[in-house]
């Protein structure tokens, strides 16, 4: 396992000390951020499926309304009855804070009020499949954009979760074992100091009684 | 016996009517295995150029609209009075002038959009309305031109100027069609008149909009009163059947609204006002001499454009070949 | 004066047998020449969109050319009972001048209405063979039917020429 390049020094081990018990409970925290992450994700995940699914169904009425009217009516005039929208929408985004994680919120406004204000054609030359048509694609954009707003969600969200998960995995695969690492090599170096003084004072020691003895006995010679 | 001088016209007519898609040739085109094959069968009938063989089943919009320029010149060629058989393209006028209106409104360009079928030239047309130079103009257009600037102008809402507009060309059509003296075009455009006034009155209904919003939608000319209908906006829809019961909508209104009923759609109401309408024109199968004939052949035709569209429509997209069927039109021949 | 003149040329037996005849061949020659121009200007129609439809269509066409004969015939018959071609001259009075008149009119005006009628019918019969060929025989037989009253006509025209004493 790789390691600190340090000083093997008592303070640096404290200061390693210190480090590690920050990674711990950072470790901690990252954990318990992405699994909450998680769960929230998984949540939108589900409504997001659910959603989509509406709104694929709704669209593909759509498809098959235009179709008919398609079919009955020349290209033309299907064109010009379209041509000139009578409704105006207009979006407004905002963010909402999900586990500091920033997510867009749209909210749209229509020009006027009246919900059966959105045919812009007369009735003469139009097939009623195209009233049913533009009804429901009236009916899809709420749901449209709401669509759009958890699918942009779930994207950043999900990139959280990966970051998120990258922390935890760096803290816990190679900050703390490194950090542990170190803090063992800093202690057993220590020690390894402690041991060679003892030895060395034993030595001296050792030598300084050899040196007495000799001593005294050369007192005694004379 | 004005109507000896269609003698020529109407023998030519009866030749060319064997060569409308009957039955089986559109049978041949529903159960087509393509939509390629589907268009060969319109080919063989005689639609296109015969030159040139066009393999691009995508072409078929552009020659429906060809094979439609197609008939209507023949009959202006053949016709003693051609000038009657303006009755039926100024719908393409009021087209156009609905395209050039809006266009000037959204300043855009949808020249794309203008059809080269209608009784003025669209070029013409255009100058007119963007010069606001409407001397030349129909008496009727011109009226519904300055209607709709000028409502537009106020309200700013689009759809205005397709309700004048319509409601003018068919009171436009009405108007030509008495002053032709032939009672089979006046009686065509009141029953034209009277089965869109059913249909807006259920779509508006569907809506949910109010009575003076169907009275500006309604045409007036036809033979239904349009206060029958204001006055049976609300209230369910049995009443309108009743009310109407011994008009000869009754039967088509009684089976189109219970389909209604039961799907929710108009598909099935539309091809029956349709049939209706091919109904009425098919007793020109026997009239022997006169203009009838080549009224009814002109509406045969267009008849026979919109089936094949539907089936080329159905074919590119995939539809089951049942389903294409149910949306079909009766046929003339 | 002049007016009596006049009422005398117009009462003379002669003239009014005369007239009688040219009334017979002119009425029913109109009628005949109309009723042929309908059923022509329907064949021509058909012919251009299909020309082998020529030989039917000219045996349709051909039908209401037969009244103008028989106007024509009638006329032959007046013209030789009161003299004119063959024969002698006779004189007749203006009882039996009117009388010849009178013959000539079931001939003259059945002949000019139902040539018309009859071109109508096969108008319509080229309207049948355009669209069926195999049914020119039956399209024949309803534009023949209307010749039915112009034989009728003929023949009550012949037989009051012949009923005439002189």
């Amino acid at each position: 396992m790789a390691m600190l390049r340090v000083n093997p020094t008592r303070m640096e081990l404290t200061r390693l000390k210190k480090r590690l018990l920050v990674a711990r409970r950072g470790h901690k925290l990252q954990k318990d951020k992405r699994d909450e992450l998680m769960k929230q994700f998984l949540e939108l995940v589900r409504k997001n499926k659910e959603l989509r699914e509406k709104v694929e169904k709704m669209l593909m009425q759509v498809h098959s309304n235009f179709l008919i009217a398609r079919a009955v009516m020349s290209n033309e005039m299907l064109e010009e009855a379209l041509m000139f929208p009578k409704q105006d929408v207009s979006v407004d985004v905002s963010t909402k804070n999900i586990m500091s994680v920033n997510v867009p919120v749209f909210d749209y406004s229509t020009k006027s009020d009246d919900k059966a204000n959105i045919y812009p054609y007369g009735f003469a030359t139009t097939s009623g499949e195209l009233d049913t048509a533009v009804g429901t694609l009236a009916e899809v954009l709420p749901y449209m954009l709401e669509l759009a707003q958890m699918e942009k969600s779930a994207q950043l969200l999900a990139q959280e979760i990966e970051k998120a998960r990258r922390r935890v995995n760096a803290l816990e695969h190679v900050l703390i074992p490194q950090l542990t690492e170190t803090i063992k090599y800093i202690t057993m170096k220590l020690e390894e100091n402690e041991r060679g003084t003892i030895i060395r004072l034993m030595k001296v020691k050792d030598m300084m009684i050899e040196q007495a003895r000799k001593a005294a006995a050369q007192q005694a010679k004379y | 016996m004005s109507d000896t001088k269609y003698a020529y016209a109407v023998g030519r007519i009866r030749s060319m009517e064997r060569k409308l898609l009957d039955k089986i040739g559109i049978e041949r085109m529903v159960h087509a295995s393509s939509p390629e094959e589907a268009l060969k069968v319109l080919m063989d009938a005689g639609y296109g150029d015969s030159n040139a063989r066009v393999s691009d089943a995508f072409e078929y919009e552009r020659i429906l609209r060809e094979e439609n320029k197609k008939v209507y010149k023949l009959i202006k060629e053949i016709a003693p009075e051609p000038e009657v058989f303006d009755l039926f393209l100024i719908k393409n006028d009021y087209h156009n002038a609905k395209v050039i209106l809006k266009a000037e409104f959204l300043n855009q360009d949808f020249d794309e959009l203008l059809l080269d079928t209608g009784s003025i030239p669209e070029a013409k047309l255009k100058m007119m309305i963007k010069e606001r130079n409407t001397s030349d103009m129909p008496v009727r257009m011109k009226k519904a031109v300055e209607e709709s600037i000028d409502t537009f102008n106020r309200t700013g809402d689009p759809q205005v100027i397709d309700l004048i507009m319509d409601k003018a060309c068919f009171q436009h059509m009405k108007e030509m069609a008495v002053h032709s003296n032939v009672k089979f075009a006046k009686d065509l455009v009141e029953i034209m008149i009277d089965t869109i006034n059913i249909k807006t009155y259920l779509r508006v209904k569907r809506m949910n909009k109010s009575w003076d919003f169907l009275d500006k939608a309604l045409i007036p000319g036809g033979r239904i009163d349009a206060k029958i209908f204001i006055g049976k906006l609300e209230g369910p829809l049995e009443s309108i059947v009743d009310e109407l019961r011994y008009t000869p909508y009754g039967a088509l209104l009684e089976e189109g609204i219970e389909s209604y009923k039961k799907t929710g759609t108009l598909i099935y109401f539309e091809k029956l006002c349709d049939d209706f309408v091919m109904d009425f024109v098919k007793k020109a199968k026997y009239i022997a001499l006169g203009i009838e004939p080549l009224i009814g052949y002109l509406m045969a035709k267009e008849n026979e454009i919109k089936i094949a569209r539907i089936i080329m429509v159905g074919k590119i997209n995939g539809m089951p070949d049942d389903i294409i069927k149910e949306r079909l039109r009766e046929v003339y021949v | 004066m002049e007016n009596i003149i006049w009422a005398q040329i117009l009462l003379n037996g002669n003239v009014l047998a005369m007239m009688g005849a040219a009334l017979a061949v002119f009425l029913a020659g109109i009628g005949s020449a109309r009723g042929v121009g309908i059923v022509g200007e329907a064949a021509a129609g058909v012919v251009t969109e299909d020309p082998g439809k020529f030989g039917q269509a000219l045996l349709l066409q051909a039908l209401p050319g037969t009244q103008g004969i028989y106007g024509l015939l009638t006329a032959f018959v007046i013209l030789n009972r009161i003299g004119v071609v063959g024969g002698t001259a006779v004189e007749l009075s203006p009882m039996q001048g009117l009388m010849f008149f009178a013959a000539s009119i079931p001939i003259a005006i059945v002949g000019y209405f139902s040539a018309i009628a009859q071109g109508r019918a096969a108008a319509a019969g080229i309207g049948v063979i355009a669209k069926r060929p195999e049914e020119l025989a039956k399209a024949i037989t309803f534009a023949a039917m209307v010749e039915t009253y112009a034989v009728l006509a003929l023949l009550a025209s012949i037989l009051m020429v012949f009923g005439i004493n002189l």
